[in-house]
């Protein structure tokens, strides 16, 4: 009975000592998961770590081993340029299943894609940049140059092809400077000329 | 598997049971169906008892039932060509736990999911003769791109000297949706200018568009 005490109070002794001495000398690698990062400039902390993510990294492993039931903390340091990512699963109790869980998730900023149709007389023009469709209808006075824009944004250094999915009644209208990546702001470059 | 042999065993008493009192259990043939947002879904169990399945259904069951140990095989209807299955239109389907023995579970719940069909987009390029080898500049020779969404290939030139290479993008195109094939990346001292390149995509492969790339 005795000796049964002494050894559950030795047990006792040594899971505090454990614990105490849980913060420094982990065993377990902690990393993140990286979707979609196509923009540099990600920089994540985690405790004393602070590691720069570059574009199209998919896994990122902080230098730092974590200890078992120690609860870690990864954060965003500075986000990306031109991208926003956000954090799942950043901040749990540490052990060999949730090391792997935190997700950074990342989406590039897009911007408009647009540009101007010149001679337009004709009712019918759709314009297209592959699946994604704006039509042009004939300004006022007939013939008068036309803004458009296409519905859906373009992420910034994504490409896009603009072609002429309709052509309007009795006129036939070319599109030029259509086709290029994406830059870090609106492009509204694009030129549909009709005749 | 432990909760399968209770289930079937749960369908064999309730079987037993039911023919000891002189009947025989009989069981819905029927299922759940999902992404069902368009007509012509033709269905048959062993091949008959057809049933059309209307847009947005989400459950199905055939007019006639099936008694304890009948088999039970539902699949689309194949139509007249002897090839063809009666997918909804412009979509293709997936079905599953659609075979088995009447009984064998405590009901027989098929499961169909609905996506609407994608096809090819490809064509061929003209003139890769005057492309750069290969092993020179950069690798490829041109590069297309089918909007922003669409996804782009590069082409490079073909290694046994042709003048004309086909290609297809490895994304392909949603029934319905347009698509417009332009010239992201031109080769060095030459244009390329794009035929039949915008459409709209159907119910079959577009294989059509002309790349025609000429010196400058």
């Amino acid at each position: 009975m005795k000796s049964l005490t002494l050894r559950a109070g030795l047990a006792l002794l040594c899971a505090s000592t454990l614990a105490a001495c849980g913060g420094g000398s982990g065993s377990l690698v902690l990393q993140a998961t990286i979707n979609s990062l196509t923009k540099d400039g990600l920089i994540l902390t985690s405790g004393p770590d602070s590691v720069t993510v570059a574009a199209n990294t998919t896994v990122v492993q902080f230098p730092t081993l974590v200890g078992s039931e120690d609860t870690y903390d990864i954060e965003i340091k500075q986000q990306p340029t031109h991208a926003t990512c956000t954090l799942v699963n950043n901040k749990q109790k540490a052990n060999v299943y949730t090391v792997v869980q935190p997700v950074v998730n990342c989406v590039t900023d897009s911007y408009i894609l647009g540009g101007n149709v010149s001679g337009l007389t004709g009712i019918g023009l759709v314009i297209a940049n592959g699946n994604d469709q704006v039509s042009v209808a004939p300004a006022s006075p007939s013939g008068a140059s036309v803004f458009f824009k296409f519905p859906t944004k373009v992420a910034d250094g994504a490409p896009f092809g603009v072609t002429i999915l309709a052509q309007p009644q009795g006129q036939t209208c070319v599109a030029s400077n259509n086709t290029g990546t994406m830059p870090s702001g609106d492009a509204l470059g694009l030129i549909v000329t009709c005749h | 598997m432990k909760f399968t042999f209770v289930r079937a065993l749960a369908a064999l008493a309730l079987g037993l049971a039911l023919s000891a009192c002189g009947g025989k259990a009989t069981y819905d043939v029927s299922g759940t169906i999902s992404g069902l947002t368009n007509d012509g879904m033709i269905l048959t169990n062993n091949g008959g008892d057809d049933i059309s399945i209307p847009a947005g259904a989400t459950t199905f069951s055939f007019p006639h039932r099936a008694s304890y140990g009948d088999n039970y095989d539902i699949e689309f209807k194949t139509l007249a060509d002897g090839v063809t299955l009666a997918y909804p239109n412009h979509m293709t389907c997936v079905i599953g736990y659609n075979k088995g023995s009447a009984g064998h579970t405590i009901n027989i719940n098929a499961q169909i999911v609905c996506s609407q069909a994608t096809h090819n987009l490809g064509g061929t390029v003209i003139g890769m003769a005057g492309c750069p080898a290969v092993a020179d500049t950069a690798p490829y020779c041109l590069t297309l791109v089918n909007g922003s969404t669409g996804g782009q290939i590069s082409i490079a030139k073909p290694a046994d000297g042709s003048n004309n290479t086909a290609f297809t993008f490895s994304s392909q195109v949603k029934d319905g949706d347009s698509y417009g094939v332009t010239v992201l990346g031109q080769p060095a001292n030459m244009t390329c200018t794009v035929a039949n390149g915008s459409g709209v995509m159907h119910t079959t492969d577009v294989g059509n568009v002309i790349v025609t790339c000429v010196p400058n």
